[in-house]
């Protein structure tokens, strides 16, 4: 108990420790006096008195010494003593102190930044149950799943626990409010369970309210619930109306991963009335979702599915004949070239962070040797190496905490910096956290490298010969930590080059798909979609007829050139295709055989609202409509694919889905549909024309739902929105306009995702650049504060100033050189993971490898130049008195 | 102060600490000066080589709180530090005395002539 009142004693006494050193130094003054005064009354002289008190009294520093171990906690105070001291001396080289502390902060930053969001990217999407064993299913490689082919695989698999199709859609909701167009997905009961949705309120979707006929029902999403009906839950039980039918609610879902997260109602799949949906070898666009049973492994799962295949053939010659099925992880569908780029940067932070340990192990080591002198004077005054080595870790540790708190603000702000400068819908709606696994890693990476590097200094100073170290006045560096130096110079200088290559050629990629003409002229155009309200009871010549009508109408708006309607495809969206073969020639057996063109149901002023080149022929004009003779016009890919040695013109094509006949009257340039930076891939470019105004009555209704419009503009653009808006609400006032915006914005965004991942890229590249030749400055400006004295010897032995730049460049150019050819050899082989990322450029293009050594190189150059030209100014004088 | 008389200084550390609040009981409040010399004076100047290694032992004490201190004026009108017993020390005290009578009488029986066995 005592003990502890001693202890607590001791820890006050940490406060207020001066004034106490003084009650000290007076009592001991005073015992003094008491003695003095004694001896004097016993008769000794003055002189004696004193001299005798004094030597009772003993050693009075020792007995100092004792008190205040006695007094204070020794072990808490040396800390305190060591981070003062530690913190004056960062204070003193503030040059190395921010340099280290801006490093170690740009690693650890970086690192955890980019770190979080390759998490929530790659991982966080799928908080489905098992996620792992959800499989995506399609028919080929990537078409979608007809619904006869899905209830077959239902039927015959043995591989999968559940399945289920779904399919987005968008659908007109009225009734509530201001009509709205909501995304819809069609979804097959076994949906639900998949995907691990439970519902807020009600239930989901059963066997029996899945079929054609059944009672209608819709499943809200907790989005559109909360935005459009307030959260109100006396909803569930009564009706909206979808598409102008009257829908009972019967429950709301939470948001879904953000894959499926814009959708906002449910509706089940076979309740579609669509009658070409349940078309054997048909589609629409529906896609397949399965958990496989537990203990099937892909590779079975995909021998099942060709199997069943295998007897859909045989059972459907006509239809299914060459049927294949498709199965990939979810994960690998939806993520595949996003996960190799993210990736990708995970070896560029991966770099950076290396290059900054490297950074700050080679100040460590320069400020190492020219402490030495430092520490051979503090051995010689009698401090132990514990205390030498406890100071010098207090130090570096203080280093690396400041540099961990600056980088965990550079993390927060790159974190939310990333997630702004992201391409939409790459990141879920809460944006991304930081990843505290990451942070500590890179923290403690930071530390110990601080740690060794640091210690390297305490650890010869047992070793050292104190005596010459103090003579020599600190300059003899060891050649074995100079080599060290030059080692880790070489190889930042090697990892900068590395991804500043890769970084090059990523913005050539970038460069070059800007290049890429899109084949028509997305400047001054604005596009938008648009939804007629719907309604059973209207005709297709009606539905026509309006479309005409708002043609027109926008055309004679002022400031517009030309209008068009765009059912099917509109360039940058949708991928809308359809089998079609020449009639002149015999019927291929199988639809594979036959041509895959994307379509376009346009109006006659599409080419000029596009700006598309015609090559032969004529285009559309308003006698083409209905009951004329059915016209198309086919691009030059088309052409040259069908017809490769002939006139196209005149000729006759048959096509599926339409089933119907086509003239061909024209021939134009051809569009790059997929985005500038689609591969030139023949097959993608095959690309058809129709008059919408002689579209098969029977699918009117059908290709209304999402059609586009496009509007050729002489100015600027944005004017005329409210314009548009108008316009439209004349001709229906039930209508709905959405995704009303510029071709320009849909040209950018088919190149965001390039541009971001180049963007990412680069920052890594400059950020190694910086610090590759922050380190090589340190280096060689360190190398001249040691050669100081050489170097004046030199300048005064007769040497010229331009002599001594040239050695001291020459040695930072030869490091330098050695770093590039390294970089050179490493970057080769690792440019090709680069892959599909690079776009009109090889891995190995010499362009951009000589650019950037010749770039490095120059920077290097400069980071050599500052600090020999401080040597140059060297006055051999001051140099040699220079100690 | 070295490593080999370290053992030394504990047990005379732990018998000072007694003396000490044996000499400031019987003397009254006394500075450290004073306590120096008393002590060596009963002891027959046996102990007590350097008067300093008693401010260290002092320090310990108060901080126990066995006494405690304060500032004042000696005879000569000389400021000092004293220090005097306080209720906690005067029970430590009367612990330890017992403590030794015990000790010194165990070890009495020990080490004088008396009835032996064998």
């Amino acid at each position: 108990m005592r003990r502890l009142r001693g202890w607590f004693s001791r820890l006050g006494a940490m406060f207020g420790r001066r004034r106490r050193e003084g009650e000290l130094d007076a009592e001991m003054e005073s015992h003094l006096q008491l003695h003095i005064e004694d001896n004097l009354r016993m008769g000794m002289s003055p002189a004696q008195a004193r001299r005798e008190a004094i030597m009772k009294l003993g050693g009075i520093e020792q007995t100092k010494e004792n008190y205040r171990e006695r007094r204070g906690l020794p072990v808490l105070e040396t800390l305190v003593q060591d981070i003062r001291f530690g913190g004056r001396m960062l204070r003193k080289n503030p040059g190395f102190t921010c340099i280290a502390v801006l490093t170690l902060a740009l690693g650890i930053g970086a690192n955890t930044a980019i770190f979080s969001v390759v998490n929530t990217v790659l991982l966080q999407q799928l908080p489905m149950p098992e996620p792992n064993r959800v499989m995506v299913i399609h028919r080929y490689e990537g078409s979608s799943l007809p619904y006869p082919e899905f209830l077959d695989l239902q039927a015959q698999n043995q591989s999968f626990e559940l399945l289920a199709l779904h399919r987005r859609g968008s659908v007109n909701l009225t009734g509530a409010g201001e009509p709205e167009r909501v995304v819809v997905r069609m979804v097959s009961p076994d949906f639900f369970p998949i995907v691990g949705l439970q519902p807020l309120l009600g239930r989901t979707f059963r066997k029996e309210d899945d079929h054609l006929g059944a009672a209608p029902v819709v499943l809200l999403s907790e989005g559109l619930w909360r935005r459009k009906f307030g959260a109100d839950a006396k909803l569930v039980g009564t009706s909206i109306i979808v598409d102008g039918q009257a829908c009972a609610v019967i429950g709301i879902v939470p948001g879904l991963p953000k894959l499926f997260a814009q959708t906002d109602v449910f509706y089940p799949i076979d309740q579609w009335s669509e009658p070409s949906f349940r078309e054997r070898g048909g589609g629409l666009g529906s896609v397949g979702l399965a958990r496989l049973k537990s203990g099937v492994t892909l590779p079975q799962a995909r021998a099942d599915l060709r199997r069943i295949a295998g007897n859909l053939a045989l059972a459907y010659p006509k239809q299914d004949a060459e049927l294949k099925f498709s199965a990939l992880p979810f994960r690998d569908a939806n993520l595949g070239n996003l996960q190799r780029v993210l990736l990708l940067l995970f070896g560029a932070v991966g770099f950076v962070l290396l290059i900054a340990c490297a950074n700050v192990a080679n100040l460590l080591l320069a400020r190492s040797t020219s402490r030495q002198r430092e520490l051979a004077a503090r051995i010689a005054l009698g401090a132990t190496r514990t205390r030498i080595v406890s100071q010098l870790l207090t130090e570096t540790l203080m280093l690396s905490i400041l540099g961990g708190g600056l980088g965990l603000g550079l993390a927060v702000w790159g974190t939310r910096a990333m997630v702004v400068a992201a391409p939409a819908g790459m990141l879920p709606g809460e944006g991304a956290a930081i990843d505290l696994r990451v942070l500590l890693f890179t923290l403690l990476l930071s530390v110990l490298t601080g740690a060794i590097f640091g210690l390297i200094p305490a650890l010869k100073a047992s070793r050292f010969d104190v005596q010459t170290t103090l003579k020599e006045g600190g300059r003899g560096g060891s050649g074995a930590h100079h080599r060290a130096q030059g080692v880790l110079v070489v190889s930042e200088v090697a990892l900068a080059m590395v991804l500043l290559v890769g970084s090059g050629l990523l913005i050539r990629s970038l460069e070059r798909a800007w290049a890429v003409s899109p084949g028509f002229d997305p400047h001054n155009t604005l596009t938008f979609s648009i939804a007629l309200s719907p309604d059973k009871a209207r005709s297709a010549a009606k539905t026509r007829e309006m479309y005409v009508q708002l043609i027109d109408g926008l055309k004679s708006l002022p400031g517009a050139d030309s209008a068009s309607v765009v059912f099917g495809n509109l360039p940058f969206t949708g991928d809308s295709d359809i089998f079609l073969y020449r009639e002149d020639r015999p019927k291929p057996d199988k639809d594979t055989d036959m041509a895959d063109a994307l379509w376009y149901e346009v109006g006659p002023d599409y080419l000029r609202a596009m700006r598309i080149a015609l090559q032969r022929g004529r285009f559309f004009s308003p006698q083409d409509a209905e009951g004329a003779p059915l016209v198309a016009v086919i691009n030059d890919g088309l052409a040259r694919k069908l017809f490769p040695n002939e006139d196209p013109l005149g000729k006759t094509l048959h096509l599926q889905f339409f089933e119907e006949s086509v003239q061909i009257i024209g021939v134009a340039g051809t569009v790059k549909h997929f985005g500038l930076d689609a591969p030139p891939d023949a097959d993608n470019q095959l690309q058809l024309y129709l008059s919408f105004r002689q579209t098969p009555d029977r699918l009117v209704a059908l290709l209304a739902k999402d059609s586009f419009v496009v509007v050729r503009t002489s100015g600027r653009q944005t004017n005329l929105f409210d314009a548009v808006r108008q316009q439209v609400r004349a001709v229906d006032n039930e209508q709905v306009l959405y995704g009303l915006s510029t071709m320009d914005q849909l040209l950018d965004g088919s190149l965001a995702f390039r541009r971001f991942s180049m963007l990412l890229l680069g920052v890594f590249a400059a950020l190694a650049l910086l610090l590759a030749s922050v380190g090589i400055y340190g280096v060689i400006s360190n190398l001249v504060g040691q050669r100081t004295h050489e170097i004046g010897v030199r300048i005064a032995l007769g040497a010229q100033r331009g002599d001594v730049l040239r050695l001291l460049l020459g040695h930072g150019v030869s490091l330098d050189l050695l770093g590039v050819v390294l970089g050179v050899a490493a970057a080769l082989p690792l440019m090709r993971l680069l892959g599909s990322q690079l776009f009109g450029v090889t891995p190995a293009d010499p362009l951009t490898f000589g650019g950037v050594a010749v770039l490095l190189t120059g920077v290097v150059l400069l980071a050599c130049y500052i600090p020999a030209r401080r040597a140059m100014r060297v006055d051999p004088m001051v140099a040699l008195r220079y100690e | 102060m070295g490593d080999k008389t370290g053992e030394k200084k504990d047990v005379w550390q732990g018998t000072l600490a007694l003396m000490v609040l044996k000499t400031v009981q019987s003397m009254g409040p006394l500075h450290g000066y004073g306590i120096a010399r008393r002590i060596e004076q009963t002891s027959g100047d046996l102990l007590l080589v350097n008067y300093g290694t008693l401010y260290p032992a002092l320090l310990k004490l108060e901080q126990e709180g066995y006494i405690s201190s304060g500032w004042g004026f000696s005879d000569n009108n000389r400021k000092a530090k004293y220090y005097k017993l306080t209720r906690a020390g005067r029970k430590q005290l009367n612990k330890e005395e017992r403590e030794w009578e015990q000790t010194t009488a165990i070890l009495a029986r020990f080490l004088s002539p008396g009835e032996e066995r064998s």
